[in-house]
């Protein structure tokens, strides 16, 4: 196709999310409001569960990215810091904790008391500080053991990312896993005493079957957006949508996920190009969230961000499953949802199917090429480290002098 | 040389001990943290050896050795890098096994670095290595996995050196570590109370030297050496609890002494806590062991900050300080989230605390901490 017309619009379903979400959160406070259940979660550990028992569930990381999203980042990490913690606004979490100290000024309010906080393990950090807010707020917290963190009692040496929905036993060590188990188990009857519902084997299957069918959805968008000559979803939109992960297993999940796939599909069939202009592709090979400096490197050279790690980290959320032991397969799941190993062959694997011509990284500004640099480099895509989120001029000329004496050159040649 | 002397010489010269017993042709196996029980690796017939960071090591040098390896993005923390870069450098060529207990992740993810460099710089010797599982959280679930994670261990160090570990042995291990802890529970009382008589420096250089002597010399030794100090007079200046990271080198202990303070007691895991955890008598010495190593935290990672807090509210009532001084580590996050509601209780007990944070591992530049630590030594000894 030989004319692209830029839409620079926001994706349809991105619109509806956002107001789904926030009329999801007054629906939440009014319900606790009269009586109703709600917990906060470590992301990727139990939201399927959660959901099963029709307790509405809050993700850590989401309620820390939209009081992000206020703008009072700095102010929070101010409340905190003024407690004698040393965060800043981008220390990945616990914001949220911060809001439930200083609520009048956190989005809608704040969040009403919640039932239980069910903590994890995988980072210490997230442990310790939603201890300290469940103690604010006087509620039950629940750590459970093990996580994605937690693997490297089998470490995972081959490209797992190929193989994980179908072999992930072969990833886990079975002892920690039946660990896991028995500690679902527990919550899970603590929430059966709570609530007086009880959930069966059949219902976690159903639960994870319109998980897997909701992931299949999702990422067919997503590898739309691979396969088109133009980069029809903006990283902005694709990274927006991420928060439709944390309702899987439900009716409302898998209809996002197919409103998702078949919006890019017409976009891609209509010759939609999400930015402006893109005459440069770049994989921005991190989970961090989009750089303020995009929109320089997109106006100044047309250079666009087609991909992150959260393009293809939703597949890892589906599982193939014993149908007589479908918990099994969760546990599995949060035991090995990802691997912390980040191996550069994955990385080149993405880049390759994004077609990109360039990549950027996040990463300790160390003073040697690091591994990604080097296998970025003996692939033939110039690759550029910047660990800051933030617009300056120091950056913007870092960029340019990338872009001028790498990027370009590089383009010019291959084209 | 004196006792003393004896013991700062090998607490100054770690590697030597181990690096001769590999030279002739004994088997050394290196660990992390204090929940490695090192008993066990005795037991097999192997050295143990603990693994601590090169502070003579810039931390730009540090930064390039873990930069050529790194994948992962639990770096930072500056005591595990200074101490993760000494393998990349491949300075631990004597080391030939290396067990990496779960303790903070970024300890953990030794297992993820040794890996890395096994891909990265295929030139660097690598140890072979037991990653020691174990679970935060301590309850009635998570004991038995604990047991059995264990006995995995005995099951890698049997097959590393190809003989069964016998009871016996065990049992000998634990009386020894046993007497080397009672020892350094001896010297606790020396510095503790409103008249010690050692100071911090010694006490770090002492604990340290478990470490890195045979058990009976460094028994000897310390034992000399409390006969000579229960004769000395009393250290003057203000007494200093240090609460915070761990510190595997002197340098910030000398900062406060040198303020005219003397530190009475610590929380690391390099101080006072190597005193600490005994295990309790049993027929079966494995089951003795399991008990302790079920019963003792994750590091300093109790299931709750409220239980972390209280010991260490004890640990500073207990010792006799006038303040607390709390060095949160460059890169310490887990830390730097305790540190608070420990300060706040001992505020609440009357206890003055000074608060530092982000310190260097390598302290560089001393300046900057010093003047905050004379200020505060300043004020508490006019206050007292």
């Amino acid at each position: 196709m030989a004319d692209w017309i830029p839409q620079t619009e926001r994706l349809p379903i991105v619109e509806r999310v956002r107001a789904d979400q926030k009329e999801w959160l007054a629906g939440l406070k009014a319900g606790v409001e009269t009586g109703g259940r709600f917990a906060i979660s470590a992301s990727d550990e139990f939201e399927e569960i959660f959901n099963l028992f029709d307790i509405p569930v809050v993700v850590v990381n989401y309620w820390h990215n939209l009081v992000l999203a206020t703008g009072e980042g700095d102010h929070f990490a101010e409340v905190l810091n003024s407690r004698g913690y040393d965060v800043d606004a981008i220390t990945m979490g616990p914001l949220g904790y911060a809001a439930a100290l200083e609520p009048e000024k956190a989005p809608w309010g704040g969040l009403p008391k919640p039932t239980l906080f069910l903590g994890s393990t995988r980072d210490e950090n997230e442990f310790h500080f939603m201890e300290l807010w469940a103690k604010q707020l006087d509620c039950p917290f629940i750590p459970l053991d093990y996580n994605l963190a937690g693997f490297y009692k089998t470490l995972p040496t081959d490209d797992w990312w190929n193989h994980i929905r179908r072999d992930w036993p072969r990833y886990i060590d079975s002892d920690q896993l039946d660990l896991r188990v028995a500690q679902s188990l527990d919550v899970i009857a603590h929430l059966e005493r709570e609530t007086g519902k009880t959930i069966t084997t059949a219902d976690i299957a159903r639960s994870l079957d319109m998980c897997n069918e909701q992931i299949d959805l999702f990422m067919e968008g997503l590898r739309l957006i691979g396969e088109a000559e133009r980069c029809p979803v903006t990283i902005r939109d694709q990274l927006a949508l991420y928060v439709t992960l944390w309702h899987r297993g439900t009716p409302k999940g898998l209809d996002y996920a197919r409103s998702f796939r078949d919006q890019v599909a017409e976009r891609v069939e209509k010759g939609v190009q999400g930015y402006e202009r893109e005459d440069v592709r770049i994989l921005y090979w991190t989970a961090m969230p989009e750089p303020r400096w995009h929109r320089y490197l997109n106006e100044q050279y047309g250079a666009v961000f087609v991909a992150n790690q959260y393009s293809v980290t939703p597949e890892f959320y589906a599982r193939d499953y014993d149908p007589a032991d479908p918990l099994r397969a969760l546990a599995g799941r949060s035991l090995f949802l990802l691997a912390q190993l980040n191996n550069p062959q994955w990385m080149l694997e993405v880049a390759e199917f994004y077609k990109v011509d360039a990549i950027v990284g996040f990463e300790y500004p160390w003073q040697v090429e690091t591994p990604f640099a080097k296998a970025a480099k003996e692939a033939g895509l110039p690759y550029f480290n910047s660990p800051v989120l933030a617009d300056s001029d120091k950056i913007r000329a870092k960029l340019d002098a990338w872009m001028q004496d790498e990027v370009l050159p590089a383009v010019t040649a291959k084209r | 040389m004196t006792a003393l002397e004896t013991m700062q010489a090998a607490y100054r010269n770690r590697d030597n001990l181990a690096r001769e017993h590999h030279a002739t042709g004994g088997k050394v196996a290196a660990y992390m943290c204090d929940n490695v029980p090192a008993e066990m690796l005795r037991a097999a017939g192997v050295m143990p050896y603990r693994l601590s960071g090169d502070a003579s090591r810039s931390r730009k040098e540090i930064s390039a050795l873990i930069g050529s390896v790194h994948t992962t993005r639990l770096v930072g923390l500056e005591f595990m890098d200074a101490t993760t870069a000494r393998l990349v450098a491949g300075d631990l060529d004597f080391v030939d096994y290396l067990v990496v207990p779960h303790n903070r992740k970024q300890v953990q993810v030794l297992g993820v670095i040794l890996e890395s460099i096994r891909v990265n710089k295929p030139e660097v010797a690598l140890p072979d290595f037991h990653y020691l599982d174990r679970t935060y959280v301590r309850d009635f679930l998570t004991s038995g996995y604990n047991r059995k994670c264990l006995m995995q261990l005995r099951a890698k160090l049997e097959e590393w050196t190809g003989a069964a570990i016998s009871a016996d042995a065990m049992r000998a291990a634990i009386a020894e570590a046993a007497e080397t802890r009672r020892l350094l529970r001896e010297l606790n009382t020396l510095r503790q109370g409103d008249a010690p008589r050692v100071s911090g420096v010694e006490a770090l250089e002492i604990y340290g030297a478990s470490h890195f002597m045979e058990p009976r010399t460094f028994q000897a030794a310390l034992a000399e050496f409390i006969i000579e100090a229960r004769a000395r007079d009393p250290l003057p200046g203000v007494r200093i609890y240090l609460g915070g990271s761990p510190l595997d080198h002197t340098a910030f202990y000398e900062i406060v002494e040198s303020a005219g303070a003397v530190i009475v007691a610590e929380d690391h895991c390099w101080g006072a806590r190597c005193a600490e955890l005994d295990i309790d008598g049993h027929d079966d010495p494995f089951e003795a062991l399991a008990a302790r190593f079920v019963a003792q935290p994750a590091c300093s990672l109790r299931a709750s900050i409220d239980d972390i807090t209280r010991a260490n509210v004890a640990r500073a009532a207990g010792s006799g300080a006038q303040g607390a001084i709390y060095n949160v580590m460059q890169g310490d996050t887990p830390q730097m989230w305790e540190a608070p509601s420990q300060l706040d209780a001992l505020r609440d007990r009357g206890m003055p605390c000074l608060h530092l944070k982000r310190v260097p591992y390598r302290i560089e530049d001393p300046a900057p901490v010093a003047e905050q630590v004379s200020a505060f030594v300043a004020d508490l000894g006019e206050a007292n």
